[in-house]
């Protein structure tokens, strides 16, 4: 097997109740590394066009890449991927925390489920013994009480726990997958998958050390972000994420009130920055497996009841449910990002579809008979909260409505409330907003996902959720290469790397074009042509034009048809993926390309692609 | 009549370094009556490279505005939340902060 790797798959068939173990093979893994690559590669390859995403024809896919579980900072990430119940189209998310790391230490690289059991069940990884076991037990109960009683069960503290929440049982079209009871994989709905399979949790344990080529880089890479803390790594180290919302709120564009305004309250923004909860909540900051920036805040509130064991309000969650929906308590947001992590939903999508609910609820679209009689009003926290549980359960017709998401329930609502969801191919956009944020506006339109901040459409992100690395990191890209080439001995070099990404990225948009996404989906939400109502940059207006040109050039830029962003024949041949086309349904791609690799691999400039519309 | 305004000043996140006798990044500061926002930086000596958006009560800044008694002042680096990627709208330190697109 190759360095950096086991070269195991644990496939896992809970319709049969059985698993076996898939060998890649070298030649693979050099091809695609792991990460969303491995997600693309049997979400196109293993589900059926068409497959409900909440059928056992769906795969849940959990990847690790080359760098996860190797002992230096930024090395605990995982992805997860499955046909997302939000959107339709590819599900992806990655995680941190120690899950992923641990599942390498028992000597797998990922795992694939398939089918449903006929029962709710979990997985008992310990090292490569695997058992599919009983787990009536855990069904209906939250992640907390689920993660105590498998390490109880198993005598062993140290159990790692990834497990979907009473909220995907429920079948919430946006619930998660969480691990280590505080790091998500938390967009596009993957919980809801795992729960369709009647999959609760995976519990894993394992000692063994990764074999790896050159273990010297990696030592080097740790002690280099041990010593220069302060300098690179001063805001996460200190402050976690979140410590930039006064800024963003003085420049003008934090979002507020389902992104209609760029400001608030400044006082009151005070309030949920992550300083005031740094310097009053914070009981330690906490970290990953084996990364000492430890960016991640562990809060206490004993008068509310919130424990450090879910973490603390990170920059998303505050956005999503304090300022986008005016709520000011920092009490509230923690309760709300614990409860939100004991039942197992997505911050972020309950936050944004709150926010579009509310909004409609001011104009009259959403009224009290639809709601069941639960009034919506910016900045009521204590409705919100409710709200959190309603959601989990699909409780009452407002708990059932919500529960499918934004959009979901904007079509069942109608009465043109269509129109106030701030969403990219079905996903709600995060905490970010284009109009104030420049990469923003080249992200948002083209990530495979949709509304998703991380900048995954992009190189750097893209390879970062490819072998597994923390995009938190400050390193640069030679560094990365030389991390891959210590782990695997291979002589990589950028421009492998670009490839490697750059495939990924086709396989995906292959996925999400056979799976009837229309071209036209590569766009930003009618809001973001709005202005914003408030602050500073209320003068500004994104043109139509504009994105479009983006769009287009990047179509170019990754070697797909310049009009319609379908992966041309020559690219796929030169990426060397020509065989994933018969996956691709009765996507045909262009004859055309080159076969020379895509201009975004060579590093050559793509021309900027003007828009052809009369705006 | 007094001759001197008093302001307090809140560095966020990393700035705070630079103020280290500061209690939790808050400090305050006298200055001469007429005393600017740009007077501001100047004293507490933040590098001339670093980008730094700069508040005043609330609203964004520019550096010659003249500060009154009891102002606050936020200055705060441009950090993106959850994303990585630093923005190219901001400018150096002392000039407000405008957005390019």
């Amino acid at each position: 097997m190759p360095n950096g790797y086991w070269d195991r798959i644990l496939h896992v068939d809970l319709t049969a109740r059985t698993t076996w173990t898939e060998s890649l093979g070298e030649a693979f893994w050099r091809r695609h590394l792991g990460g969303r690559s491995l997600v693309a590669h049997y979400l196109l390859s293993g589900v059926p066009v068409g497959a409900d995403p909440l059928s056992p024809d769906n795969l849940l896919v959990f990847a690790a890449g080359v760098m996860t579980g190797t002992p230096f900072p930024g090395a605990g990430r995982h992805s997860v991927g499955a046909k997302s119940p939000l959107t339709g189209l590819f599900g992806e998310s990655e995680s941190g925390g120690f899950w992923g790391a641990e599942l390498r230490h028992a000597g797998w690289d990922g795992i694939v489920v398939h089918g449903r059991a006929d029962a709710p069940v979990y997985l008992w990884i310990q090292e490569q013994a695997v058992e599919i076991k009983d787990a009536a037990h855990l069904w209906g109960r939250e992640t907390g009480d689920v993660e105590d009683t498998l390490r109880a069960d198993h005598a062993d503290r140290l159990v790692r726990v990834a497990q979907c929440g009473v909220a995907a049982e429920k079948g919430v079209r946006f619930a998660l997958v969480v691990n280590d009871l505080n790091e998500v994989a938390g967009r596009t709905g993957l919980g809801a998958v795992m729960a369709s399979k009647n999959l609760k949790a995976i519990a894993v344990r394992g000692k063994q050390k990764l074999p790896v080529a050159d273990p010297v880089p990696l030592q080097q890479t740790a002690k280099w972000v041990t010593e220069t803390m302060e300098d690179k790594h001063y805001n996460f180290h200190h402050y976690g994420t979140g410590a930039g919302i006064v800024g963003k709120h003085l420049e003008g564009h934090m979002i507020v009130k389902n992104f209609q305004d760029g400001q608030w309250d400044p006082e009151l923004i005070q309030k949920i920055d992550a300083k005031t909860f740094k310097d009053t909540y914070v009981e330690k900051m906490d970290g990953c497996y084996a990364c000492s920036v430890r960016c991640k805040k562990r809060v206490r509130d004993e008068a509310m009841g919130v424990l450090p064991k879910y973490g603390g309000p990170e920059y998303e969650t505050i956005g999503a449910v304090g300022t986008n929906l005016t709520v000011s308590d920092p009490q509230i947001v923690m309760q709300l990002n614990q409860r939100l992590n004991q039942v197992g939903i997505d911050a972020v999508s309950f936050g944004t579809t709150v926010a579009w609910a509310m909004e409609c609820f001011d104009r009259g679209l959403l009224t009290t008979e639809d709601t069941g009689g639960i009034e919506l009003h910016w900045g009521d926290g204590a409705t919100v909260l409710k709200l959190v549980d309603l959601v989990a359960r699909r409780e009452g017709p407002l708990g059932d409505l919500l529960a499918d998401g934004a959009l979901g329930a904007s079509r069942r609502l109608g009465k043109g409330t269509e129109q106030y969801v701030v969403h990219v191919k079905g996903l709600e956009m995060a905490m970010h907003d284009p109009r104030g944020m420049r990469h923003m506006l080249e992200n948002y339109p083209l990530t495979p996902t949709g509304g998703d901040h991380t900048g995954a459409s992009r190189h750097r992100t893209s390879l970062r959720n490819t072998v597994g690395l923390c995009m938190f990191l400050q390193y640069d890209e030679p560094r990365v290469v030389d991390l891959v080439r210590a782990a695997t001995g291979w002589d990589v070099d950028e421009e492998e790397l670009r490839t490697v990404v750059s495939r990924g990225l086709s396989m995906a948009r292959l996925f999400n074009l056979r799976e009837g996404m229309a071209t036209d989906a590569d766009r930003l939400p009618e809001r973001m042509h709005e202005p914003l109502r408030k602050g500073p940059l209320s003068d500004k207006r994104l043109s139509r034009d504009e994105v479009q040109s983006i769009v287009n050039t990047y179509y170019v830029e990754q070697g797909w048809h310049a009009e319609t962003g379908i992966p041309l024949a020559g690219t796929l041949d030169a990426l060397g993926i020509s065989h994933y086309a018969a996956y691709a349904g009765s996507v045909a791609p262009p004859a055309g390309g080159s076969s020379e690799l895509p201009p975004i691999v060579k590093g050559t400039p793509a021309p900027v692609v003007a828009s052809q519309s009369q705006e | 009549m007094s001759t001197h305004v008093r302001v307090e000043v809140h560095l966020h996140a990393d700035l705070e370094r630079y103020a280290p006798g500061a209690r939790r990044g808050v400090l305050a500061l006298v200055l001469p009556i007429g005393a600017q926002v740009g007077d501001v930086l100047r004293e507490l000596a933040l590098p001339a490279d670093r980008r730094v958006l700069v508040g005043l009560n609330g609203a964004t800044a520019n550096i010659e505005q003249v500060l009154e008694d009891g102002a606050r002042i936020d200055l705060v680096p441009p950090i993106a939340g959850g994303s990585h990627l630093e923005d190219t709208c901001r400018t150096v330190t002392g000039i407000a902060f405008s957005t390019s697109i």
